[in-house]
């Protein structure tokens, strides 16, 4: 059954068809999300919310691209609306949320110093990713986190691969940048 | 080490974390729940006012409630018209 197929059951009635799409693009949707709230319990709340969004605007579908581009376009919307509500969290929160990683993560053969020097480098690193611009920080979640080549990048965000590329520079100079206490030179 | 290989050794973390194998079901459970109405203005503007509106009652219905003059009925008792009790319970007037 093509996928064209299964939307269009999905459209005349036949919801559990959408299970076979969520079956299939989970793993996409979820590891994207990854890319921009770099929790797992956020990201799966987030692919929840991309595939209720999905199953709505289902109908919207015309076909003019792909399913999985369309559907990446909603994870980077839905991604982004929840990064924006997340710039609102208080404080206690955030110091929560930090607390609960270090305590849920396997140690290994670290020992306290080296974890807690970890944990800062993390959250260092994951700060300076989603102070990137929208457009750099889509640019390079879909290039790291998906390692999507640059045309299918271009096609996601509705621009040319010429942009792609400098949005993919620029955010790699401002990472750079904003890394430099951490790393030294 | 230099920034790119920070970045790349926490995305390579990051990508290894699988999600919870019951998501898909999650999602279809979501999915097939019957969305819930939300409360709009119209439902909290209805409740302020069938509140209002039995205050309003209340205080009208109190108000049309006017005191009815009361017909009171005395009896007039006079002692020295009771028989005396004395005259049958004298042995002497049986």
């Amino acid at each position: 059954m093509s996928e064209q197929q299964i939307i269009q059951a999905i459209l005349n009635g036949d919801h559990s068809k959408f299970e076979l799409l969520v079956v299939k693009y989970q793993s996409m949707v979820f590891r994207t999300a990854m890319g921009f709230v770099h929790s797992k319990e956020d990201a799966e709340d987030l692919t929840q919310d991309v595939f209720v969004r999905a199953f709505q605007s289902l109908s919207s579908f015309q076909g003019n691209s792909e399913f999985p581009t369309w559907l990446y376009r909603i994870t980077v919307n839905t991604s982004i609306n929840q990064l924006n509500r997340n710039k609102h969290r208080t404080f206690l929160q955030i110091a929560g949320d930090m607390l609960q990683s270090m305590f849920n993560k396997e140690t290994g053969d670290r020992n306290p110093h080296q974890e807690l020097e970890q944990t800062e480098q993390d959250t260092a690193i994951r700060k300076a990713i989603d102070s990137l611009p929208e457009k750099q920080c889509t640019a390079f979640v879909l290039s790291k986190y998906d390692d999507l080549p640059q045309k299918e990048i271009a096609a996601i965000m509705q621009c040319s691969e010429g942009s792609v590329e400098q949005l993919l520079q620029r955010a790699k100079t401002n990472l750079q940048k904003k890394l430099k206490p951490l790393v030294g030179n | 080490m230099k920034a790119d290989d920070y970045i790349n050794e926490l995305i390579d973390r990051e990508k290894q974390m699988e999600h919870n194998p019951y998501l898909a079901t999650r999602i279809m459970a979501k999915i097939e729940t019957p969305k819930q109405m939300k409360r709009g203005v119209f439902q909290y503007v209805a409740v302020a006012a069938s509140i209002s509106l039995v205050i309003t009652m209340g205080v009208v219905i109190g108000n049309s409630y006017a005191a009815v003059p009361e017909k009171y009925a005395g009896i007039n008792i006079n002692d020295s018209e009771i028989e005396n009790f004395a005259l049958y319970n004298s042995d002497s007037n049986e």
